[in-house]
């Protein structure tokens, strides 16, 4: 089923003035896509699934599912959450403390007065997908939290919903075993085949789990796009800042210009701008600017290459504060002529204290506007 | 680390002495005499302790009681069960004195009475010997006396061209009828005759003067008590009547109607006749009555057969026998019984002295006339049963005249099932 | 050797336990257990206070189960429980459930609702005493000019108006505490369980039935325990309003023992007690029972 958010607005009021949780949101979402709402806490994004899933009515905007209006402010449309035929699992998997693992998942079946046999049929099949089934008998506060998830999960799917909205379902769960369930989640999506939405301020899980994902920042969307277009192409400062980890290195810079080229100057060095960045100067021209540059896209040459390369690279002298290594990788936090950076690399030569030349990769240099 | 230490001996110390201070003794010289009533009677007795205080040096804590004499009676049985100390000296209604002489909780006053040579004659006799007297033993000094009596608007009566008060029920009824129906063209609350006939202690005085004036009332054959009888029978068929039949005592009779109800109900000029204790007559001579010098006092009507019957009232002192003062305490009896004393009580309260003498003071009789009559009432009162059980007989025959009254019962049933009662009664407190 | 060190460690934390409870249990046995201890054992005896003491064993009870006046007791106690109870209960449950919505002024309104349970009893069965009197009460006079009735109606003047208007005053009385009770209960219900429920397509008298009521449970059984007993109890409100009448029909068992105690019969208002304890216990036994305390699920 496909979901159309237009101008989707949420005013709270209270005693101590009103609030936009959310701004004038546009989104759309395809039919079967994992789609995620990613951002910051405050952001807005529990209270858009609050609106998709009718727990709240929107003070502005449209809702859509499919070719129906489910909820309009203007036009007082509003559907109620069994209207509009939604599963939601909350952060805290909201099982109700007085019933059977069996009765839980069985309770949006009953409610709505299914065959007993229908019932008993569908809880079996849910609960053999993910694998609860010797859980049936037991109460809610006998589970770990890692069970209690997966019947939360069972109780969702084991009625056909239009769409599944989960709200950060994994923040509960230990490391390990948020690792393991994401990829469960992501299978589990793909078999069943229904258009999920899920949020989360995890942008790891984001990355991992959504087929597309919105940004979301003071009740706005800041960038929709796949996990690839937010990660190379992010659109502002802040989606560069909040994707990635370890984050972007975003700097500020002189620009100059001299003809045809432009220049930037980093420490004291001017570096010359490859075309493409020069012809994005040329249209900022006037504006003041920030530039970012992510931690693996700093390289260390190796001395032969640095030989070969000296007349055509540019390098900068850094100086190696701290050294984190991380395993695989190692993070390196470097000044240049006190402008600090973060390098990423798997290079185990250096050491702490000493200098050496670092090299920028222009090409994935990003440009931001500031506002 | 020292000063905490020393902080806590002391918190220690502080707490043990408090606690101790709570056990203290009172001071073993103070008399605490136990007494209710209206809040103005109340305040009256602070005057009067005040007065005795400056007078003998004597120190009196006043504790006071509710207005109602069953919760009076309550106060007392806690304190005289557990035979405490305090309180030494208290007021009891008749009513239920002889459930305290025979507990034993009473000391004897012949010794004090003796000394101080309180000869018979001083107060009524018979109230002394029906009273105050248990197995020979002089044990309580009446303060005041109480008789049921009859008030009417004699200016009513006058206007409607009745020259005396009834003399008899149907008169009262005939009477009531014909100035309420007039009456209730203008003023629809009026009625005719109110008196007291909730389910409390006063329905039985009431049921008294109606049954013994009819040759009825509680009385027994050797162990058997009779209530089942023609008379009680009549006597409680009228007093239902009053209510359903004739109409002239509204339904609130059963339910509300006590001494302060009834007095009220009078005093708003809603009724022509009432039947009270001589307490209320300095009410409706008050100011602020509506029926100031437009009432008379009668005696109650009776049966055709029979005579006026008034049911003996009143509160008598005593002293308790677990007092630790009882010299001083009987100082106090002394002051309270004393001419003087008794003279006021009947000046600023309207109250019927315990003592004869002061029937025939110049001053008392100047303000309250009707005292003359009064004496005569109190000396042929009719009292209720001496017996230390009677309120319990007393319980029964309330709820059963108040079934009558609500019309739940008939009369013959009513009595019959008492009688069976009372009877268990009797012989469960032989 | 380790078992020993976990026995010795085991032991001293029970005497730890043991001691923090002392003083609630002292209170307890001073208190409550030795004045029933007490009362029983005053109920054996003949203990009137104008004739000899005498052991007399079960004497008292035979007397009790046979007197008409225990029975009427009985039946209008229990007949106020039955009647009463329900009707605070239902009523402060809709209270509370009111009073948990946003509304407007709620914090003011739950004030408000605590007030007839925040006046003194006896000051507030002495407001209905003169709301019920014949002549110049306010519910004659309300019913007047309403035009309801045409002549004065005597509240307290049937068995069946004496019994009503006690209900009515105990029931407006006591609601407010049934509904704090409530209200706390229905507060402890996380807020997600009732969306998840309007999720699960659950609509508002369902998700009463299904969620509310069953998490409410535990709190409903201490309500109706303290109410229960308190019905049992009653006895100011009766003293104020009727006397035990008319004729005697709303006599509490409270009310019937009092006046054995009042006239001397210590002995035989003692045995009264005992029965009324012995009946406040069976009752709470059973609601323990259906209630399944101390086996909650959270």
């Amino acid at each position: 089923m496909k979901l159309k958010l237009v101008s989707l607005t949420k005013k709270f009021t209270s005693l101590r003035g009103s609030v936009r949780a959310v701004d004038g949101i546009d989104l759309e979402i395809q039919d079967n896509e994992f789609f995620v709402l990613l951002g910051p806490s405050g952001c807005g994004k529990s209270t858009v699934l609050n609106l998709i899933a009718g727990l709240e009515k929107p003070t502005g905007g449209e809702i859509w599912f499919d070719d129906r209006v489910v909820a309009c402010a203007k036009k007082k449309i509003f559907f109620t959450p069994k209207e509009r035929n939604v599963a939601f699992v909350f952060q805290s998997y909201a099982l109700y403390p007085h019933l059977s693992v069996f009765e839980n998942i069985a309770f949006p079946l009953r409610i709505i007065g299914e065959d007993v046999t229908k019932i008993k049929e569908s809880v079996k099949r849910v609960g053999a997908m993910l694998e609860i089934s010797n859980l049936f008998s037991a109460r809610p506060c006998e589970l770990s939290g890692g069970q209690r998830q997966r019947v939360a999960i069972a109780r969702a799917i084991v009625r056909y919903p239009n769409v599944f909205l989960l709200d950060e379902p994994l923040s509960n769960l230990d490391a390990q075993l948020r690792v393991s369930t994401r990829d469960e989640l992501k299978r589990l999506q793909q078999r069943l085949g229904v258009t999920t939405i899920y949020v989360t301020h995890d942008q790891v899980e984001a990355m991992t789990l959504g087929d597309r994902i919105a940004l979301l920042k003071d009740g706005r969307v800041e960038q929709i796009g796949t996990p690839d277009q937010l990660y190379e192409c992010p659109a502002s400062e802040f989606a560069a800042k909040f994707i990635g980890s370890p984050p972007m290195n975003i700097f500020e810079a002189e620009v100059s210009e001299e003809g045809e080229e432009f220049y930037i100057i980093i420490g004291g060095e001017k570096i010359k701008m490859p075309d493409d960045k020069a012809e994005e100067l040329k249209r900022l021209k006037g504006r003041s600017c920030a530039f970012g540059i992510r931690p693996e896209d700093i390289h260390i040459p190796a001395p032969i290459l640095r030989a070969w390369k000296s007349k055509r690279s540019q390098y900068l002298k850094a100086k190696i504060d701290l050294i984190e290594p991380m395993g695989r990788e190692r993070f390196f936090h470097i000044t240049i002529n006190e402008h600090r950076f973060s390098l990423l690399t798997t290079d185990v030569r250096f050491k702490q204290g000493e200098v050496v030349d670092v090299e920028f990769d222009l090409k994935k240099l990003h440009i931001f506007e500031k506002k | 680390m020292k000063c905490v230490r020393l902080c806590q001996i002391l918190v220690f110390f502080l707490i043990i002495i408090t606690l101790l201070a709570g056990c203290a003794r009172k001071d073993e010289k103070v008399v605490t005499f136990s007494v209710g009533g209206a809040p103005n009677e109340l305040e009256f007795w602070e005057v009067l302790i005040t007065q005795f205080e400056d007078q003998t040096g004597i120190k009196v804590d006043i504790l006071r009681q509710p207005t109602d004499t069953d919760q009076r009676r309550q106060g007392l049985v806690i304190s005289l069960k557990s035979k405490k100390s305090n309180p030494d000296v208290f007021l009891m209604d008749v009513a239920w004195i002889a459930q305290f002489a025979a507990s034993n909780w009473l000391a004897g006053l012949d010794d004090y009475a003796g000394e101080d040579s309180i000869g018979r004659g001083v107060f009524f006799e018979k109230v002394m010997d029906l009273a105050d007297r248990y197995k020979g033993a002089l044990i309580a000094l009446p303060v005041y006396i109480d008789g049921g009596l009859l008030y009417y608007r004699k200016d009513l009566l006058e206007k409607y061209g009745i020259k005396a008060p009834p003399e008899t029920w149907k008169e009262l009824i005939e009477y009531s009828l014909r100035i309420q129906g007039d009456i209730r063209k203008t003023n629809p609350d009026f009625y005719g005759f109110v008196w007291q006939g909730a389910q409390y202690e006063g329905l039985v005085c009431n049921f008294l003067e109606f049954a013994v004036s009819n040759e009825g009332g509680i009385n027994f054959e050797g162990d058997k008590i009779l209530l089942n009888t023609p008379e009680n029978i009549e006597a409680v068929k009228l007093m239902n009547e009053l209510i359903t039949k004739y109409k002239i005592s509204p339904p609130s009779t059963f339910t509300e109607m006590k001494e302060e109800e009834v007095r009220a109900y009078f005093e708003l000029g809603n009724a022509l006749f009432e039947r009270n204790w001589p307490y209320a007559w300095s009410l409706h001579q008050h100011q602020d009555s509506l029926v100031r010098d437009k009432v008379g006092i009668a005696k109650l009507p009776h049966f055709k057969s029979g005579k006026s019957v008034s049911t003996l009232g009143g509160w008598h002192i005593g002293i308790s026998k677990y007092s630790d003062v009882k010299g001083l305490s009987w100082e106090f009896v002394k002051f309270v019984t004393s001419y003087n004393i008794q003279k006021r009580l009947a000046m600023e309260l309207g109250w019927n002295p315990g003592r004869v003498d002061v029937y025939g003071d110049r001053d008392v009789l100047g303000k309250l006339p009707h005292f003359a009559g009064l004496r005569n009432v109190f000396e042929n009162a009719h009292p209720r049963p001496l017996l230390p059980y009677y309120t319990q007989i007393s319980e029964v025959l309330q709820r059963y005249i108040n079934a009558v009254l609500a019309g739940a019962l008939s009369p013959e049933a009513a009595l019959l099932v008492a009688e069976k009662e009372a009877q268990k009664i009797v012989e469960r407190y032989k | 050797m380790l078992k020993d060190i976990n026995k010795i460690r085991n032991y001293r934390e029970l005497r730890e336990a043991y001691s923090f409870l002392l003083p609630l249990i002292v209170f307890i046995l001073a208190f409550i257990l030795l004045p029933v201890a007490g009362a029983i054992f005053t109920s054996l005896f003949k203990d009137i206070s104008f004739l000899e003491k005498k052991f007399i064993f079960f004497e008292n009870y035979k007397y009790l189960f046979k007197d008409p006046g225990f029975w009427q007791a009985f039946r209008f106690t229990m007949l106020f429980l039955i009647v009463s109870v329900p009707l605070e209960m239902i009523f402060g449950l809709l209270f509370a459930v009111i009073l948990n919505q946003s509304i407007p002024f709620r914090g003011c309104l739950r004030a408000c609702v605590l007030i007839p349970w925040a006046i003194p009893a006896a000051i507030s069965a002495r407001t209905w005493e003169l709301i019920y009197n014949y002549h110049y009460g306010l519910a004659n006079f309300l019913f007047m000019k309403l035009g309801l009735t045409n002549a004065p109606i005597n509240w307290l003047g049937s068995n069946l108006g004496a019994f009503s208007s006690l209900v009515i005053s105990d029931v407006w009385k006591t609601t407010p505490f049934v509904a704090i009770i409530l209200l706390a209960g229905l507060q402890a219900i996380p807020v997600e369980l009732h969306a998840q429920a309007r999720v699960d397509r659950a609509n508002f008298l369902q998700r009463f039935y299904k969620i509310t009521l069953p998490l409410l449970k535990p709190v409903l059984i201490v309500a109706l325990l303290f109410r229960t007993i308190d019905a049992l109890r009653i006895f100011d409100l009766v003293y104020v309003l009727t006397m035990g009448g008319p004729g005697g029909v709303t006599t509490s068992f409270s009310m019937y023992g009092y006046r054995y105690f009042l006239a001397g019969d210590f002995g035989y208002g003692s045995s009264v007690s005992v029965v009324l304890f012995i009946i406040a216990l069976g009752l709470s036994i059973f609601y323990v029972r259906i209630g399944k305390w101390g086996k909650e699920v959270i």
